[in-house]
């Protein structure tokens, strides 16, 4: 399969994930979806994406799969919110742009979130109460004017 | 003179005997009589005339004197057709004082034949005995019938007539095999212990009979007392287990309440065991309770982790979209491709309508290319996500009321969680902790484990109980059955003791004639081998080489020599003659009653050196007891002659010419 249309995370990752699983961090678990997982350790690395090393070659999701609406704004929109002009836009709306992007988003994701279980020395209680701290800075200073 | 005599004989129309008397002499110093007759002059019949009398039997008589007619054939001869004419024989008896005579009389009526021969009819023949004590005719008594025979019994028993009136010849077969029951017969017959052995025989007859109808007819009312002490012994055991069982249980209660009352201290321990159980459970409850919650959670914060993350982007692309509409290059109204590729070929007509495009044409493609500068396929791709982009806003917006309920419901939890806690903690102390002052430390949880262990201990018993008790029960109502069997049997044995008691008298009866009979048998048997032994002694019959006689229960007589070996088989025809008579004679001894003797060749016919010493012997017996011997002059023999001519009494008999009579008797 050509490498343009499978997500690849970085080498090293599927450990750290296999650990997550292990402790149960986040609750993430084998019987959650690949993509969920991704969509979730890419948000967090939206605002500094940052490529990997070196991939993984194994990959990790068959772009085929992300065939919902859902799934392909939640893909596209980290890098769309980046143009600067419609031009931008038009180019940033193509999948093998989008995905480099959402590539880079999850190999920060994945540093972000590390840092956080290792400040916490992977106390998932611990860190979901941090997080839910953040999450409710995050909601107060985006959301809270909108409404 | 002393024991019983035959006196006379008297015939009446009796055989050759026809009528007359044979008297015999009791005067001398013996009693002593021989009758020397040929073969065939009636010597056998003499002997037959006795048994006649007595028993109606003519026992020696051969097969041809039986063809002819009991009535003497020369007065038969001179009767007419229809006549009657008796014949009798007469034995007169004397017993001490008392004369007894014997009589029988039989009649018979004369009957000629088609060829012209006569015989007779008989009538039945009747015996009476008369009594009579001596010189006082008076006071004679007459019996007939069945109180003849009887007396015919007391002196002459039939049953053992062959020890009175035998043929000598017989005597070597007196031992031979298959006797010795006759022999006891008829030495219990003449020892008068017969009627005793019948008396016996009878009553344990008797005894059976009654026996096997008390077995088979009374109710067992032994087994039935047997059955019900069984069950009652089952009933006392059950009621021990219900006794031991009870104060087991008061035991056990006791030590409970005890415990109780110490628990009691500290509390409704029970309860609050219950109440902890129960507040355990919830705090089961509650920790699946934070499982799910903190599931839950966990993917609240991913989703919104990634939401709240997002949301900028996703405003920011979402505003962008809806200027776009706003600007009306959403959704897209012409296809920019299409007029780039117009604008690149304006010498070709147009493909919509076939015009020319033209300067005008031209300019308002161009126009078109400055209005539209989203191309179709980004436009339809923002069109794709823009809903799914709404919904994510929109979801995102409701952060914060489910955070809000994340929270709410975790403080729920938390505050059930430290309710159930703090009680738990309560009831751990009460239960777990001691005294409040410190003193007196008891250990609940050891004392709440002893009064369980008390509790199961009660429970059991009381299930022992109830088997026992249901035993119990099962015993009463099978006691009762039984006491109803009982009280039917009773009823109906009632009816049985009589039966009961006769058998018990019957029992004793038959033990005493036994003893009686066996003491009896036992000093007779003892007098007769004693007085065998004599007499066989007295024969002088190999005196040196005689050991030992034996007679046994049966009375079978063994001889042994002084060696020790056994003779008894190897006896002479002679010598079984000589213990013959010693055992006849010990016999007559032994059964207290003198009776007379009638033998027929008293000697036999052999020619053993030793019958004059049996001759002899029988010569002293004489003189105690009366011997009546038939000989033939072929048998008295000159030894036997010497001894006995002048000694005893000796008749000839013979027939006279027409061989119609004897000879040699009184007419």
């Amino acid at each position: 399969m050509a490498a343009e249309t499978i997500i690849y995370y970085g080498e090293g990752r599927r450990d750290f994930l296999t650990r997550l699983f292990d402790k149960g961090i986040f609750g993430l678990s084998q019987s959650i979806s690949n993509k969920d997982q991704a969509f979730f350790i890419a948000s967090w690395g939206l605002r500094e994406p940052e490529a990997y090393k070196k991939r993984d070659n194994s990959g990790w999701i068959r772009s085929d799969y992300i065939k919902f609406a859902e799934e392909k704004a939640l893909m596209s929109t980290p890098l769309l919110a980046t143009a600067m002009n419609d031009e931008e836009v038009g180019e940033y709306a193509e999948y093998g742009t989008y995905k480099n992007y959402f590539e880079k988003c999850i190999e920060k994701g994945f540093q972000i979130i590390e840092k956080k279980v290792e400040d916490v020395n992977w106390d998932n209680n611990l860190l979901e109460r941090r997080v839910l701290n953040e999450l409710d800075l995050l909601y107060a200073k985006y959301l809270d004017d909108d409404i | 003179m002393s024991g019983i005599i035959i006196d006379n004989i008297k015939f009446e129309n009796y055989r050759q005997y026809g009528s007359g008397t044979i008297s015999f002499d009791h005067s001398k110093d013996n009693m002593l009589s021989i009758l020397i007759a040929q073969n065939g002059t009636g010597k056998t019949t003499f002997l037959n005339s006795i048994t006649w009398c007595l028993y109606e039997q003519e026992f020696q008589l051969s097969n041809k004197s039986k063809a002819l007619p009991l009535v003497n054939s020369k007065v038969l001869s001179d009767l007419a057709e229809d006549e009657l004419v008796s014949v009798k024989v007469a034995i007169t008896v004397l017993d001490n004082d008392r004369v007894v005579e014997f009589e029988r009389i039989q009649w018979f009526k004369v009957k000629v034949n088609d060829k012209g021969v006569k015989g007779v009819n008989a009538d039945t023949s009747e015996l009476t005995v008369t009594i009579t004590v001596k010189n006082d005719f008076s006071n004679s008594e007459v019996r007939r019938g069945a109180d003849a025979e009887l007396t015919v019994v007391q002196y002459f028993d039939q049953d053992i007539y062959d020890f009175y009136f035998f043929d000598g010849e017989n005597l070597k077969e007196f031992f031979a095999p298959g006797r010795e029951k006759d022999i006891k017969r008829s030495i219990n017959n003449i020892s008068q212990v017969s009627l005793l052995e019948n008396v016996c025989d009878h009553v344990k007859k008797l005894k059976d009979t009654k026996t096997r109808k008390l077995g088979k007819d009374a109710p067992d009312i032994e087994a039935l007392y047997a059955e019900k002490e069984r069950i009652e012994e089952a009933k006392r055991v059950a009621e021990t287990v219900v006794e031991n069982g009870k104060r087991a249980i008061d035991k056990s209660k006791a030590e409970r309440d005890k415990i109780n009352e110490t628990l009691r201290k500290y509390g409704p321990t029970i309860k609050l065991a219950e109440e902890r159980e129960s507040l355990e459970a919830d705090r089961k409850d509650i920790e699946d309770e934070w499982k799910t919650f903190y599931s839950e959670r966990s993917a609240f914060i991913r989703r919104y982790a990634m939401l709240l993350n997002m949301y900028p982007s996703i405003k920011k692309v979402l505003d962008y979209i809806e200027g776009k509409e706003i600007e009306g290059e959403l959704p897209p109204s012409i296809d920019i491709d299409q007029v780039k590729f117009l604008l690149d070929n304006l010498d070709q007509p147009c493909p919509l309508c076939d015009h020319e495009i033209g300067e005008s044409g031209r300019q308002h493609l161009e126009r078109l290319l400055n209005q539209y500068s989203v191309s179709s396929k980004t436009s339809n791709f923002l069109k794709e996500i823009k809903g799914p982009l709404e919904a994510l806003a929109r979801e995102a917006q409701q952060y914060k009321e489910k955070r809000k309920n994340f929270t709410e419901r975790e403080k729920d939890i938390q505050f059930r969680q430290d309710e159930i806690d703090e009680r738990l903690k309560e009831i751990n102390k009460l239960l777990i902790n001691y005294k409040e002052d410190g003193s007196d430390k008891i250990d609940v949880a050891k004392l709440e484990g002893q009064r369980n262990a008390l509790e199961d201990e009660i429970g059991v018993k009381n299930q022992l109980i109830g088997a026992a008790q249901k035993d119990i029960k099962n015993c009463d109502e099978s006691i009762e059955r039984i006491n109803a069997e009982i009280e039917a049997a009773g009823s109906k044995l009632s009816e049985f003791e009589d039966l009961r008691r006769e058998l018990k008298v019957l029992s004793s009866m038959e033990n005493a004639y036994k003893t009686v009979l066996s003491k009896i048998t036992g000093g007779m048997k003892t007098e007769i081998e004693d007085t065998t032994r004599r007499i066989f002694e007295s024969m002088n019959w190999k005196i040196n080489t005689f050991g030992e006689m034996l007679i046994d229960d049966n009375y079978s007589v063994s001889i042994f020599e002084k060696t020790g070996l056994e003779m008894t088989g190897s006896l002479s025809a002679t010598e079984q003659m000589a213990l013959a008579y010693a055992f006849i004679l010990a016999i007559h001894q032994a059964s207290g009653r003198n009776c007379p003797l009638v033998i027929d060749s008293p000697i036999g016919r052999s020619s053993d050196q030793n019958r004059e010493d049996i001759a002899k012997a029988l010569m002293e017996i004489s003189k105690t007891k009366q011997i009546i011997m038939l000989f033939t002059p072929d048998d008295y023999t000159v030894p036997v002659q010497r001894m006995y001519d002048g000694y005893a009494e000796v008749r000839k008999l013979s027939l006279t010419e027409d061989e119609k009579f004897v000879e040699g008797i009184e007419r």
